[in-house]
């Protein structure tokens, strides 16, 4: 197989001394124990199909797309090799060469159709608004997956007075990175145009991965907006309601390893809940919930199993409940939750929301 | 063959997959060499029938931990079957009142250390791959690490050892009391044969109580020689720390820039530490600073904090990776690695091996466990420039001949495997037909590991493809 993506991550791939320390808590190689389910087996993957040692098969294919890209890896990593950034460059050649996940293709079709992920009926929530100080994105996965959860989470923003606009979204296009497909351009100047329209200073985002699509997505390079994540505003606001509740958190990847927002969303918990009780593995070390990297849609059932293991390790703190804030996070555990678990869970924006209405504790 | 493996395990724990072959022919060493099927056991009985399949069949076996050795060890020369030991993972038995624990060969150092804790007992190997290596390799290679200078290397921790025969015999060697005079030593003989005599399925290991307290200290030397100085002195003083170790300005930089260690970049520093009781270690402490003043160290820095205790040694666990980081153009190549001599030889052991980097114009840092005689040798390659590759071997020549004269040995701690083979036959030349005869009686098909240590190839370059891109070879 030709491969042109990976040549950029040469260095990367032979910097990587293969001394295995980041086998310690990658997430997939605890789930699949095979050697080479674990991230330094991608990089050595990665090598021997640049060098063409060795060409795709199944399970090449399999094996470089049983990856969350939630870089624990690379805290781990004391040659700070880039693991997520070689394996999305593995994944765009091996795409190049017709080796994708079927899954992952429909996907670009669906949003051709509908403008999401999904491929379900458009729905847009009406909060139009001129003047608003910012623009809202909500993302896919909150509007066609969470989409109680969102709903309280622009109730919050109502009820906070929060000055915002909604605006007609298509899918940013963040995961397509992920999983080896190159974003639409078209999509991208349909979001900036949409931005632009409402003449907001602010973009605000409450989908992790889209803040980091805006962020750091070429295609949005002159988006000319300040990117937010909703913690950020929330941590400027003040809420009137406590809870006396054990709350625990758990760390996004796209938020907390990939955007460096740690302290953010504990200072908005801080605010109303006193009873805070971190996870062991909190922060940079923070265990993935196994929704991200596109695993989730093409290796469901492994994804899931990741989800209990860190709903689990909520548990374990005593936490009645375990607040995020991203909604494939919170779609993840939710899937994962047995009836029989207690722990209730929710994003902080809509906790706040059932909160503030006296609809949880 | 998958048939039989397949019966024995479970399809699910057997793979002859491209992918699986091509990982588990690699390690942390510079070779790649696949087998031709991957077995995950989950038992001892599982164990015995692959052994007696594989002794039937003349099928080599590899026995395989964490796959984090550097030399080789765990790589299959001759295809076969790789063992992967990791899902016997798990700790069998604590007795703290007998001092021993029983472990599976996959369980992993630090994870050990972890369940021990409570107890007020540790496993006291301490390899800076602690965190991802396994018990089982670790006796395979006799790994020691910072605290072998006090508490030993792994050999002084194994009691006892289940170890299944090559022809699948299930065997009891060693006991699991603290002492034993019962005739030959069987499993001391384990230790460090890297997977050629037998597959090792349980360990008694010997624990140590915990130190109620530590300190950690930091020198800094202007010149690497007075480093050296200092910690031969130390040694001579009859001073007995729990650590020391030895850092030059390779290591001090690799560190700064990947962790942002933010440590001072002077030519040498040695790290310290004691353990015990704070009145009585804090004497030696003091003596240590005094004979690294006297040797010209500045800015000693003590400290019993615990984070900053932590962090330290942190930093130095990450050395290994981090030389990868030293230059843009240059990767660490795993060679040479743990050289060892008389402590007395250190400081001629250190000089030497920046003045055979010099002569052959490469990038060799070093640094180790000093107060054991170990250095660590970082060798930096331009890994696609064919001519770096021969004055790299040419250095790696030059530092075995080195260590052979000053009377030390190949390798101090992570064992034999292919890379260090040639100068291990010539360190133990009179030995090596001895070793063979040892090796018929455990395994007279030759299956287990077969061609490492005395038998592996004369030269360790051509022995595999290398995992790197070099142009050219010889």
């Amino acid at each position: 197989m030709k491969t042109k993506a990976l040549e950029s991550w040469e260095k990367d791939i032979l910097r990587c001394i293969r001394c295995a320390y980041c086998f310690v808590d990658c997430p997939v190689l605890k789930e699949l124990g095979w050697e080479s389910a674990g991230a330094r087996s991608k990089i050595i993957l990665s090598y021997g199909l640049k060098e063409g040692e060795i060409e795709p098969n199944q399970l090449i294919k399999d094996r470089l797309f049983q990856c969350c890209l939630c870089a624990q890896c690379e805290i781990n990593c004391p040659a700070k090799v880039k693991v997520a950034s070689v394996v999305r460059a593995a994944r765009r050649d091996l795409v190049e060469a017709g080796h994708y996940f079927e899954a992952h293709r429909m996907m670009k079709e669906m949003i051709k159709k509908t403008g999401n992920l999904y491929g379900e009926e458009r729905k847009d929530f009406h909060y139009p608004k001129l003047g608003a100080e910012f623009a809202l994105f909500v993302g896919c996965v909150g509007k066609y997956r969470e989409e109680e959860s969102l709903k309280r989470t622009l109730e919050l923003l109502k009820e906070l007075g929060v000055s915002f606009t909604t605006i007609e979204e298509v899918c940013c296009g963040g995961v397509f990175g992920d999983v080896g497909f190159e974003a639409s351009q078209e999509d991208a100047e349909h979001i900036k145009e949409e931005i632009k329209k409402t003449k907001a200073k602010k973009l605000l985002t409450t989908c992790p991965m889209c803040y980091r699509t805006f962020k750091e997505d070429p295609r949005f390079k002159d988006l000319g907006v300040e990117v937010l994540h909703i913690t950020q505003l929330l941590e400027k606001l003040e809420f009137p309601v406590k809870t006396e509740r054990i709350v625990t958190y758990h760390d996004p990847c796209d938020l907390g390893r990939h955007s460096d927002l740690y302290q953010v969303p504990r200072n908005v918990i801080r605010k109303f809940a006193p009873n805070f009780q971190e996870m062991v593995k909190n922060r940079e070390n923070a265990h993935c919930c196994g929704a991200g990297g596109g695993v989730r849609g093409s290796f469901t059932r492994l994804s899931i199993n990741m989800a209990k293991k860190r709903l689990q390790e909520a548990i374990d703190t005593g936490a009645e409940v375990l607040l995020t804030e991203c909604a494939s996070c919170l779609h993840n555990f939710k899937n994962a939750k047995k009836r029989k678990q207690k722990i209730e869970i929710y994003n902080i924006s809509e906790f706040l929301s059932l909160l503030m209405d006296g609809e949880v504790k | 063959m998958l048939k039989q493996l397949r019966a024995i395990v479970g399809e699910e724990n057997v793979s002859d997959d491209l992918a699986d072959r091509y990982i588990y022919g690699s390690d942390a060493s510079i070779h790649q060499s696949s087998p031709s099927v991957v077995v995950r056991p989950g038992s001892i009985k599982e164990i015995q029938e692959i052994l007696r399949f594989a002794n039937r069949e003349k099928i080599p076996v590899v026995p395989r931990g964490a796959g984090t050795g550097e030399s080789g060890s765990a790589v299959p020369l001759d295809g076969g079957i790789v063992l992967d030991l990791k899902r016997m993972d798990k700790i069998l038995e604590i007795r703290p009142q007998d001092m021993f624990c029983r472990v599976e060969p996959g369980v992993i150092n630090d994870e050990l250390n972890r369940e021990l804790k409570p107890y007020g007992f540790f496993f006291p190997p301490t390899p800076a791959s602690g965190k991802v290596c396994t018990i089982g390799g670790m006796i395979a290679n006799n790994a020691s690490g910072m605290r072998a200078i006090k508490y030993g290397a792994t050999r002084d921790a194994v009691l006892g050892l289940k170890v299944v025969l090559a022809n699948g015999d299930l065997v009891r060697m060693g006991t699991s009391t603290i002492i034993q005079a019962s005739g030959y030593q069987l499993e001391r003989l384990m230790v460090g044969s890297e997977g050629t005599l037998g597959v090792m399925v349980e360990a008694t290991l010997r624990l140590k109580p915990l130190p109620e307290e530590r300190a950690v200290g930091r020198a800094l030397f202007y010149e690497l020689s007075q480093a050296g100085d200092a910690v031969s002195k130390i040694i001579t003083e009859g001073i007995v720390p729990s650590a020391l170790e030895l850092m030059d300005e390779v290591a001090i930089k690799s560190v700064n820039k990947a962790l942002k260690a933010g440590l001072p970049e002077v030519e040498a520093l040695i790290l310290f530490e004691c353990d015990g009781i704070k009145a009585s270690f804090n004497h030696e402490i003091q003596k240590i600073k005094k004979i690294c003043e006297d040797c010209g160290a500045f800015d000693i820095i003590i400290s019993d904090n615990p984070e900053e205790m932590e962090k330290l040694w942190e930093v130095r666990s990450s050395i290994f990776p981090a030389t990868s980081m030293y230059k843009e153009d240059r990767i660490r190549a795993t060679l040479a690695e743990d050289i060892t001599v008389p402590v007395s030889r250190l400081p001629e052991l250190v000089e030497g091996i920046h003045r055979i980097a010099r002569e052959n114009g490469i990038i060799i840092g070093t640094y180790g466990h000093a107060g054991e005689g170990l250095i660590h040798t970082a060798f930096l390659v331009n890994p696609r420039v064919s001519d770096e590759w021969d004055r790299t071997r040419k250095a790696v020549d030059e530092v075995f001949a080195l260590v052979q004269h000053l009377g030390g040995t190949t390798s101090g701690e992570h064992g034999i495997g292919i890379s260090k083979a040639p100068y291990f036959k010539k360190e133990r030349k009179e030995l090596l037909e001895l070793m063979r005869g040892i090796k018929k009686v455990f395994d007279p098909h030759n299956i287990l590991n077969p061609h490492k240590l005395m038998d592996a190839p004369e030269d360790f370059f051509t022995a595999t493809k290398l995992r790197y891109p070099v142009k050219e070879r010889r």
